[in-house]
């Protein structure tokens, strides 16, 4: 429906919506990180420098070490996503178009490695590759592979798994959305195999560029890398650099903000290439009519060669590192291997809930964390499905391009920014005396970790809302069903699955979020990764993993839950059409 | 401040492991007001402070952190409460010299930055040098040290070899160009200690770690004398065994301190003065010993009549040389960003 059809009350109630999505918008991450961008040129404004307008701290940046961080970030981000993307289009076709063995528990390993966040990463590939840790205990020499690890190498790689399952999940929905027809038409025309996938690609190319764009923002945003990678990588970052910089004493935020600027428009050129390739053509596959995909057969020795390759990929993606993790739990020594042999002990999981002095036991703050989650996964969900609707209409021109741009743009802002803006906007002395004092209160973290989830989930459920043909709920008000019956009855059971891994993403990673927590946590509510955080580079290490593995678990354990609850309480035909935009 | 359970609270920026069983301690014996932690390492909780001066509503009330440097340059910004340190308190020698004439932070314990801590084992037949300069000597690739962008007690320990080169003392009040050779000086000897393959880790965990794993990836490190005791002694088991500290020609003081907001309102800061003053009390003292008794409660005791645990040596054994903060404290983001480029990467 377009504007010019709309009747006067739905057309102020369009404006109405666009103004409340900008204005909470405007709260959450315009304003805040638009206060940390703004001293990069106007130190003044917040007592950081005598200019209020400057550009010496721009040039500045672009000179020497911070230069080559930038670059270097780049280099690694673009990297790494097109690695993400190639792997996922590969590990997509893979499990949904071939007969490929195991086919769910490799589309549930890569949730599983979507919600283990980066710096869980480096710290499980840490107590495999460090000697006197897992390698050296099963007599591998990992020396050269530990020191690689510390370098572009660890950080391209370390990135690319992040990124890679994000990639999937959108590849993902495009394949399962595109039904066999294409592919068969292309083949009853008379091409050739490599012909009919060169048919059939360029029809998921925006899920492509988009798992493109995603990947190359998280990357460059990823701040878990840089905590535990970047110092010893000698190989500067840009996140890295602007870790140091606000670290640095005294602070240097007007490099930092200038470095998350950069950090910020380097997702420019992703969004413009994707908007002139997707330009006037539409997408939209997904409808009632959609049919079920025929899967390539691979030969039995084909498919256990096929097979066995998936499963050591993910082995060393996920697998080992867990694996690192996990051992490193069950012992309390310095390292995994000792003098007298492996030392193997509950120790590390008791110490977890009856912590040694000057450390916090887990159960208070996993409980805060729990909380947390419980309530940005649900604010989350409900602002990125309103972004994602805007996102996937086909009406809007250049304020959905504005809209897409800017989403993208705020999921490469580090958290460490968001949480820096959030203290100079929230805590300004007007604000706190006149309007509302929200700072170290549960209610601005939870504000930030919502900024935090929201663009980036925007993006995952804009290509499930983009696949449902707008003729579903139009059909819908034809035949008198109000705009929320239309929309309950037609795009919920399609997307319900959607929403329901959206949440628990988003649950799953606010658990694991470590960068806006500690800046806003609230006294005495100490997060689950602060606390973690604290355990990790002392003595007390193992009860880190430990505490680690607990969560991981528990995470999982809430999954289980969800799931089993939506399966008992859904109808099973949403379940069925919901696999369409969410792959089981 | 914010008013909780009906009593006022006053929010203690918290770096040290003892800083919540003092604060409890405390706590249990002033009922009129709270002392609220708020935990985290030195480097956010002063990024923290910034940013809400910047924001100008500081919500921080009291600060307590390693070294000295941070102190000055929220005094330099007229941020800190002055004369806070209470008449009462009975400083012995080695807390005096560290107390600022202003009164604007207080110190509470002092560590060194810069003991040798090496593995026995994997030091065997390496002859350990009785001198800071013969750290260059040393065989190459065996000795580390801290990253001081990320490990809070490393730039003390820097500046403090740049001013032990130069022969500036605490006291004085060295002139620019001293300051240029004393930082030339530095920068030489940390370029030689690179060039014979120096190793730098983030913060003191890994550090250890690498001395500590098997086989030890590093047989020595110039790091917080705290740090290695922890490991060495701690209970019901040594998590070091084979661990040793060596004490060179000197090693650089690292006090603890506390500071107070100057913006807190006149009633709130009576009442911080007053946890200051326990802390400088011997109960005081025994409760940060006994808050993280392997790790920062290790430290020697700036009140008189007060010991340190006693597998610490005397305190005069370290050979500490003090820095004056005021003087390095400036120089902390040019030298540490020096470091980061030329020595880390």
């Amino acid at each position: 429906m377009t504007q010019s059809r709309l009747s006067r009350p739905d057309h102020w109630r369009t404006r109405l919506g666009s103004v409340t999505v900008w204005l909470v918008l405007l709260l959450l991450i315009i304003v805040p990180v638009g206060c940390f961008l703004a001293v990069g040129v106007s130190p003044k404004l917040f007592g950081l420098g005598p200019q209020w307008w400057t550009w010496s701290t721009i040039r500045s940046t672009f000179t020497g070490y911070t230069r080559k961080g930038m670059v270097d970030s780049l280099l690694v981000s673009s990297s790494s996503a097109v690695l993400a993307v190639a792997v996922a289009t590969t590990m997509a076709w893979l499990v949904h178009r071939t007969n490929l063995w195991g086919r769910r528990f490799w589309s549930a390993a890569m949730w599983v490695l979507m919600l283990v966040p980066t710096w869980m990463t480096t710290l499980g590939w840490i107590d495999v590759l460090q000697p006197g840790e897992l390698a050296t205990a099963l007599g591998w020499h990992s020396l050269f592979l530990y020191h690689h690890f510390f370098g572009p190498d660890g950080i391209i790689f370390v990135l690319t798994t992040a990124a890679l399952p994000f990639s999937y999940f959108i590849i993902s929905v495009g394949m399962r959305g595109l039904g066999s027809e294409f592919e068969d038409a292309a083949r009853v025309h008379g091409a050739s195999r490599a012909r009919a996938l060169r048919t059939v690609l360029p029809i998921i190319a925006p899920a492509l560029l988009s798992a493109f764009a995603i990947s190359f923002a998280e990357s460059m945003s990823d701040f878990g890398v840089a905590f535990t990678l970047g110092s010893g990588a000698h190989f500067p970052i840009a996140t890295y650099v602007l870790f140091n910089a606000i670290y640095s004493f005294p602070a240097n935020f007007p490099v930092a903000a200038v470095i998350a600027a950069v950090l910020i428009l380097s997702t420019v050129p992703p969004v413009y290439l994707q908007s002139r390739v997707m330009r006037g053509r539409s997408y939209a596959v997904l409808s009632g009519r959609t049919r079920g995909v025929r899967r390539h057969q691979f030969t039995p020795w084909a498919r256990a060669g096929v097979t066995a390759g998936v499963a050591v990929f993910m082995f060393l993606v996920l697998g080992l590192p867990l694996t690192g993790a996990v051992t490193s739990s069950f012992t309390n020594t310095a390292s995994f291997l000792t003098p007298t042999g492996v030392h193997w002990t509950l120790d590390s999981y008791r110490q977890i809930f009856n912590a040694p002095p000057a450390f916090t036991a887990l159960g208070g703050p996993l409980l805060t964390s729990n909380e947390l989650g419980l309530l940005v996964a649900s604010g989350t969900v409900v602002i990125a499905l309103v972004l994602a609707k805007r996102l996937a209409s086909r009406t809007s021109g250049a304020a959905q391009r504005i809209m897409d741009s800017f989403l993208l743009g705020s999921v490469a802002i580090p958290g460490i920014v968001l949480g820096i803006g959030y203290i100079f906007f929230y805590d300004q002395r007007f604000i706190t005396q006149h309007v509302v004092d929200l700072y170290e209160t549960l209610p601005l973290l939870i504000m930030g970790l919502i900024a935090s989830a929201t663009p980036g989930q925007a993006r995952l459920l804009t290509g499930p809302v983009a696949q449902i043909q707008s003729s579903l709920s139009e059909a819908a008000r034809v035949h008198g069903a109000s705009r929320w019956r239309a929309w309950r009855t037609t795009s919920l059971p399609l997307l319900s699955r959607a929403i329901v891994w959206a949440w628990l993403l988003t649950f799953t990673k606010t658990i694991s979020e470590l960068a806006i927590a500690q800046i806003l946590y609230q006294p005495g509510h100490e997060p689950v990764s602060v606390t973690i955080e604290t355990y990790l580079g002392t003595i007390f290490a193992t009860i880190g993993s430990a505490a680690t593995v607990l969560t991981l678990v528990e995470m999982l354990g809430v999954i289980v839950i969800v799931l089993t609850l939506f399966r008992l309480v859904t109808p099973r035909g949403w379940r069925r059409i919901g696999e369409s935009v969410v792959p089981s | 401040m914010a008013s909780h359970a009906s009593v006022p609270t006053i929010l203690l920026y918290n770096a040290q492991g003892y800083g919540d069983k003092v604060a409890a301690a405390f706590n249990a014996t002033n009922p009129g007001f709270k002392v609220v932690p708020y935990d985290d390492s030195t480097g956010p909780l002063f990024t923290k402070i910034q940013a809400e001066m910047a924001a100008g509503s500081p919500k921080w009330g009291i600060f307590w952190a390693d070294g000295a440097t941070e102190f000055a340059a929220l005094d330099k910004l007229h941020a800190l409460a002055t004369n806070i340190v209470p008449k009462a308190a009975s400083y012995n020698a080695a807390g005096m010299s560290n107390v600022p004439a202003d009164g604007s932070f207080a110190p509470t314990g002092l560590t060194v930055s810069g003991a040798l801590c090496y593995d026995k084992v994997a030091a065997t037949g390496v002859t350990l040098p009785s001198k800071v300069s013969g750290l260059t000597s040393l065989p190459a690739g065996i000795l580390g040290m801290n990253d001081p962008s990320q490990s809070g007690p490393t730039f003390p320990l820097i500046a403090g070899v740049m001013a032990h080169l130069a022969g500036i003392t605490a006291s004085m009040k060295p002139t620019n160009a001293q300051i240029l050779a004393a930082v030339n000086d530095g920068e030489n000897f940390y370029l030689k200690l690179k060039k014979n393959g120096l190793q730098v880790h983030p913060t003191n965990g890994p550090t250890l770690g690498a001395m500590e794993s098997n086989p030890a990836t590093l047989d020595a490190a110039t790091i917080q004398s705290s740090a290695c005791y922890g490991d060495i002694n701690a209970k019901p088991k040594s998590y070091w065994p084979t661990g040793a500290v060596k004490y060179l020609d000197y090693s650089v003081a690292l006090p603890s301190n506390l500071g107070i907001d100057a913006k807190l309102s006149p009633a709130l800061q009576a009442d911080a003065k007053k946890f200051v003053a326990y802390v400088l009390t011997t109960k005081g003292q025994l409760a940060m010993q006994h808050g993280d008794p392997y790790g920062d409660g290790l430290f020697w005791p700036v009140i008189k009549g007060v010991s340190p645990e006693s597998y610490l040596p005397n305190y005069s054994v370290t050979r500490a040389y003090a820095i004056n903060p005021y003087v390095w404290g400036p120089l902390e983001n040019t030298i540490n960003t020096w470091f980061t480029q030329n020595i880390v990467n």
